[in-house]
């Protein structure tokens, strides 16, 4: 596509998503499909595209396990206990698939335990099970196994946050032509991953500059083929800085990539953050 | 667990107050300027814009621990600052601070909505 188009669908996209978030507004705020038109620029040459970054989740079972205090008087220092079982899913969708570096869509559904308490931070834990695959779906897998997620606001700092997210899992392949072409096969077996997720927020107090994000994901697979290893599928990672600013603005640097991304990559995101009720 | 009334009014009184209060003051969370957002524009400002809020991550399990996080350490500041109490003695201080953190982890939500669920569950000197 063409940049001029591609500006053309940009702007399409931009002036819909405000004029559907003001009517929804005034409407029901509690549903839960968030999306941002964005503009993707890599650095490999196969040139700019836009898109929309979408993501949705929510919970379909809860039972507590919470201290049971009882009279008038608040306790802030209580710990918090629960089993959850919830959904969720997130991607980036461009407008020309073939130049989509972000190319990994996400659905996961989870059972766990969550437990909360002062000082010591906030940690959940339990069995997932994940669908991923690309944009056209012509690379899919199933993921499944043991995560647990532990988060602590003011770690270092007075409100910043600091979370690390960890996962075990067998993957099955259900279509993966990277992985066929680099073992030589068309049936693909299963395997074992670790899947890591780091995340720092900094909030700055600037007259511009109004935070600081750090986000770094990291896919190994375990005891990988030798074929694996030399196409460099064993393992993946993608660390992205974020500047938020003022009015809604951003600017994110993302380098490395995900499982079904193009190729390694830098990207250059600016854009507006939106959300649709 | 006191369900909030169908429509909330945002207005000067303890909930609000403490709410804003302690969202934008810079001895508190400090998640935004009152010179950009003042009391009367605050209610319909969604949370997603507010600095906590991650922008570079979906991940629920990461998006679930922080709500756990910013809802305690929110609840701590307005305990410290006023002299407060339930306002139904049967719901217990976990389940009143897991309703908060349901409310931080949705971006969708309002800050009129957080103030809502807290008027809902704690009790203020003005409502004494």
């Amino acid at each position: 596509m063409k940049k001029p188009t591609q500006f053309i669908v940009f702007a399409l996209l931009l002036v819909s998503k405000l004029a559907f978030s003001a009517e929804s507004d005034a409407e029901n705020k509690n549903s839960g499909f968030d999306f941002n038109p964005i503009v993707i620029d890599s650095k490999d040459g196969i040139g700019a595209t836009v898109g929309i970054e979408y993501k949705f989740n929510g919970e379909l079972l809860s039972k507590d396990f919470d201290s049971k205090d009882s009279g008038a008087s608040f306790n802030p220092n209580i710990a918090i206990g629960s089993a959850v079982v919830s959904y969720s899913g997130s991607g980036t969708v461009a407008v020309s698939k073939v130049r989509n570096p972000k190319n990994f869509l996400e659905f996961l559904l989870d059972a766990k335990l969550r437990y909360s308490a002062p000082r010591a931070g906030s940690v959940t834990g339990g069995l997932f099970s994940k669908y991923e695959t690309d944009q056209s779906f012509s690379n899919k897998q199933l993921v499944y196994g043991l995560g647990a997620t532990y988060g602590k606001y003011a770690a270092l700092a007075a409100n910043d946050f600091v979370a690390l997210d960890a996962n075990y899992g067998r993957v099955d392949p259900k279509d993966d032509s990277e992985r066929k072409t680099a073992i030589g096969t068309t049936t693909l077996d299963s395997y074992y991953r670790w899947n890591l997720e780091f995340l720092y927020m900094y909030p700055l107090n600037w007259k511009t500059v109004r935070t600081v994000e750090f986000n770094y994901r990291y896919f190994l697979e375990n005891n990988a083929p030798s074929a694996i290893k030399s196409a460099g599928l064993d393992k993946h990672e993608l660390a992205t800085l974020r500047v938020g600013l003022k009015n809604d603005l951003f600017i994110a640097y993302s380098t490395g990539k995900l499982p079904f991304d193009r190729k390694n990559d830098n990207i250059f995101q600016i854009g507006f953050s939106y959300k649709l009720n | 667990m006191p369900k909030p009334k169908a429509t909330y009014e945002w207005k000067e009184n303890n909930a609000c107050t403490a709410t804003y209060k302690v969202l934008e003051g810079d001895k508190f969370l400090d998640q935004f300027e009152d010179s950009e957002i003042s009391f009367d524009k605050a209610p319909s400002v969604k949370l997603e814009k507010l600095r906590y809020f991650p922008q570079t991550t979906t991940n629920p399990q990461i998006l679930e621990v922080l709500s756990f996080e910013i809802a305690r350490k929110f609840i701590t500041h307005i305990v410290k600052v006023f002299t407060v109490s339930k306002q139904n003695t049967a719901t217990s201080s976990a389940a009143i601070i897991s309703s908060i953190a349901e409310i931080f982890a949705d971006g969708e939500k309002t800050i009129k909505d957080l103030a809502e669920i807290v008027d809902a569950n704690i009790k203020f000197p003005d409502e004494s």
